[in-house]
């Protein structure tokens, strides 16, 4: 839950750092013949809002409405008060505050006018069904088109100054990981998430998930936490968000006299995962990495969990990922200045033991950079 | 007793289903509502998006998005099958010509449901209705049964150590999100799944709350939150105000409307009485001392909410509201709101409706608090 520190820093991220994303928008909805883009986020999706105003209203159903020109309307479903916690964070100065989404929407796109009656939608597929069929209604002839791909892929490139917010935001995830280790008291797992997200959030991450999997038949791999007591190894998954910028680490935490055949799995992750990581660099396509890791484990013993995400759809949790039954990889070449979080796991299905490995990446055309940097391996 | 409250689920469910002449229910639950989803199949989201289909024979098939979570799924959910989705709208319309669902399906959700799913969906059943069946749901789920009102019991508690926590280290120089991480650790350590919390801190200029900001807590401040812990998928939360020194006389004046507003909601508060009643008596305290102005949408939302698996539940506590009040539903009485006298405050308690009268869940005394 966002109830971490919410902030713009104007330092850290230039004004027009953001006027330039919008410009560049702009442009493309130019040549479109685009008279606006409505930009959707909510709790679950808000990052496309964010990139374009430096802030998305909380929880609150929003929308970022962009026009060829100027920095934009924001409407949304928060209540008015809100405003000046709004206008203090974002860019984007005037805000409506319509109760009913699709109205909101409606009223900004009759009084900025249609030349061309194209309107394209970011985040269609999320888009709240209601607040469509309004939209449709309101405006019958207008063509709304799906344009997410296309703010994906400016999105999916990072800047210098974003490379710098995923890097704090990596070394939240580190120093949250690393303070648990050293003051290690828990029993539950919801004590050791408790601690973690308390860390997290005295470093001034604004969202955090945890996700933790113990030594119980139970609940095998990564979950929510609960009031299980942790036995055995503990596997951690740390999702740190700041600024609007993710990272994530996952490590795995042994008992100080792990049986031999732990050690085993964990020397096997480590030579996997290794191998698996060199190939994290720009014009390797996702489906070929998680491929060689697919014909390096073929132990029908042995269950295999790996994903790779783009710190996009963080919130929902979207990304490629491979288990021994299914596969959904992203056919999609990596490019310099992507972030990659990329995770590598291996249960063992007869004695339950298991080790992961996750982190942060920057690619790179010749060195990919590693954000997150934690060892491996730690004892408790 | 989880398979008892399965059993009376469905059978409630099942008779709304056979009012509404439906041979199918959709539940839709995403993270920040995934109270439709939780109630039906029992599934403790993770993430991305998660839907149920419940047929007229009462056959469940769960939905889910986050492969790491499937086996956990299976074992925990009271679905009969779990799909793992790639893409909703095939493995849904999959399941739904499967399960024989070909003239009304109601969808709980459909309002904030992705408008790419049910767009589909109609497209591969064109003569399909599809209605809305999100307040029915909810009006469903509005009387709690014994066990879920167990565990908000065990959520209040968690809302008493969590603002106890939040007392103790309410000092002056603690930034607010770092009083927030506090609160977070406590609630977590006592088992909360989730929480939800806003504060805010400061004088007469204090409009409302927020998520936590950079700015350190000042004497002679208000500092207020609503701390909002989840057990086993139940929400119950209580609003206080601390003041940071001491006690204004203008921050006691304040309080003291506040307190009698809720007092005289609680003396109401009985099963069958309008809810419009008890936003009617609070708003009539306010007016009674001059301040009738700040109880209007300008100023604050409602005098209180339901709760349950959501947060923020029907029915609503506000002039005009049409649900009436029933043995067995928790409900917040909070008249929060912006007074001149001392800035924004708040105050409230979760409460369940019994025969006999209302049952404050929470134990923390009712008071405006003062912290050295």
């Amino acid at each position: 839950m966002k109830n971490g520190l919410i902030v713009w820093d104007h330092n850290e991220i230039p004004d027009d750092e953001i006027r330039a994303r919008i410009k560049t928008i702009q442009k493309s909805m130019r040549a479109e013949n685009l008279d606006a883009l409505i930009i959707f986020g909510d709790v679950n999706e808000a990052g496309a809002v964010s990139y374009f105003s430096y802030f998305a209203p909380y929880y609150f159903s929003t929308a970022l409405i962009l026009t060829q020109t100027g920095e934009g309307i924001m409407t949304t479903v928060m209540a008015q008060r809100g405003k000046p916690w709004i206008q203090s964070n974002s860019l984007i100065q005037d805000i409506r505050f319509q109760r009913n989404y699709g109205k909101g929407c409606s009223d900004v796109l009759k009084e900025i006018g249609l030349s061309y009656n194209r309107v394209g939608i970011v985040e269609l597929d999320l888009f709240p069904y209601t607040a469509l069929l309004d939209l449709k209604k309101e405006f019958p002839h207008v063509e709304f088109i799906d344009v997410t791909d296309a703010i994906n892929e400016l999105r999916l490139i990072r800047s210098p100054v974003e490379i710098n917010i995923i890097s704090k935001a990596a070394q939240i995830a580190d120093g949250a990981i690393e303070a648990v280790l050293r003051n290690w008291y828990f029993k539950k797992e919801c004590e050791l998430a408790g601690e973690i997200e308390r860390q997290a959030r005295y470093r001034r991450c604004e969202d955090i998930f945890v996700h933790i999997a113990s030594h119980a038949p139970g609940n095998r791999w990564l979950h929510l936490p609960t009031e299980q007591i942790l036995e055995q190894e503990v596997l951690v998954e740390v999702m740190v968000q700041l600024e609007n910028y993710w990272a994530v680490i996952g490590r795995t935490i042994l008992p100080h006299n792990p049986e031999p055949s732990l050690l085993h799995l964990k020397d096997s992750v480590e030579e996997l995962y290794s191998k698996a990581i060199k190939n994290i660099k720009s014009g390797v396509i996702v489906n070929d990495i998680f491929q060689g890791i697919r014909e390096e484990v073929k132990n029908d013993n042995i269950k295999l969990f790996s994903s790779i995400g783009f710190g996009l759809y963080v919130e929902s949790m979207q990304r490629a990922w491979i288990t021994d039954e299914n596969q959904r990889g992203f056919n999609v070449p990596l490019k310099e200045n992507m972030e990659v979080f990329f995770q590598l796991g291996l249960l063992d299905k007869k004695n339950y033991n298991k080790f992961l490995i996750q982190d942060t990446f920057i690619v790179g055309e010749r060195e990919t950079g590693q954000c997150t940097k934690t060892q491996f391996v730690a004892n408790y | 007793m989880l398979e008892e409250e399965f059993k009376s689920r469905l059978e409630r469910i099942k008779a709304y289903m056979g009012e509404e002449d439906l041979d199918g229910l959709l539940a839709y639950s995403m993270p920040w509502r995934k109270d439709h989803v939780r109630y039906i199949a029992h599934y403790r989201m993770w993430g991305g998006h998660s839907y149920a289909l419940l047929s007229k024979k009462g056959e469940l098939t769960l939905f889910i998005t986050v492969p790491d979570d499937l086996e956990r799924a299976e074992k925990e959910s009271w679905a009969n099958k779990v799909i793992l989705l790639s893409e909703p709208w095939i493995e849904l319309a999959a399941e739904i010509k499967r399960m024989g669902i070909t003239k009304r399906l109601g969808v709980a959700g459909l309002e904030f449901c992705p408008a790419k799913t049910i767009a589909n969906i109609q497209e591969k059943f064109p003569r399909l209705e599809l209605i809305s069946a999100s307040n029915a749901l909810i009006g469903i789920r509005a009387v709690k049964s014994e066990y879920e009102i167990a565990m908000m019991k065990k959520a209040a508690q968690i809302c008493d150590l969590g603002f106890q926590t939040f007392l103790e280290f309410a000092h002056p120089g603690i930034r607010e999100y770092e009083l927030v991480a506090e609160v977070e650790r406590r609630v977590r350590h006592e088992g909360a799944e989730d929480h939800f919390m806003l504060i805010a801190s400061g004088g007469k200029d204090t409009m409302s709350m927020t998520p936590p900001k950079d700015k350190k807590l000042n004497r002679g401040e208000l500092v207020l939150t609503e701390v909002t812990p989840q057990y086993n998928g139940y929400w119950t939360q209580i609003c206080r105000s601390v003041a940071m020194g001491e006690i204004s006389k203008e921050m006691q004046r304040s309080h003291d409307i506040f307190l009698k507003a809720t007092e005289e909601a609680l003396k109401i508060a009985k099963p069958g009485v309008p809810i419009t009643k008890l936003a009617e008596v609070q708003n009539q305290v306010f007016t009674e001392e001059g301040f009738g102005e700040y109880t209007s949408l300008k100023w604050t939302r409602s005098r209180g909410h339901g709760q349950g698996l959501h947060l923020d539940e029907p029915p609503l506590i506000a002039e005009g509201g049409e649900m009436v009040l029933q043995e067995g539903m928790v409900i917040i009485i909070h008249p929060n709101t912006y007074l001149p006298l001392a800035g924004y405050m708040v105050f409230g308690d979760p409460i369940l409706l019994t025969g006999k009268g209302p049952e404050i869940l929470t134990k923390t005394e009712r008071k405006l608090f003062c912290q050295a």
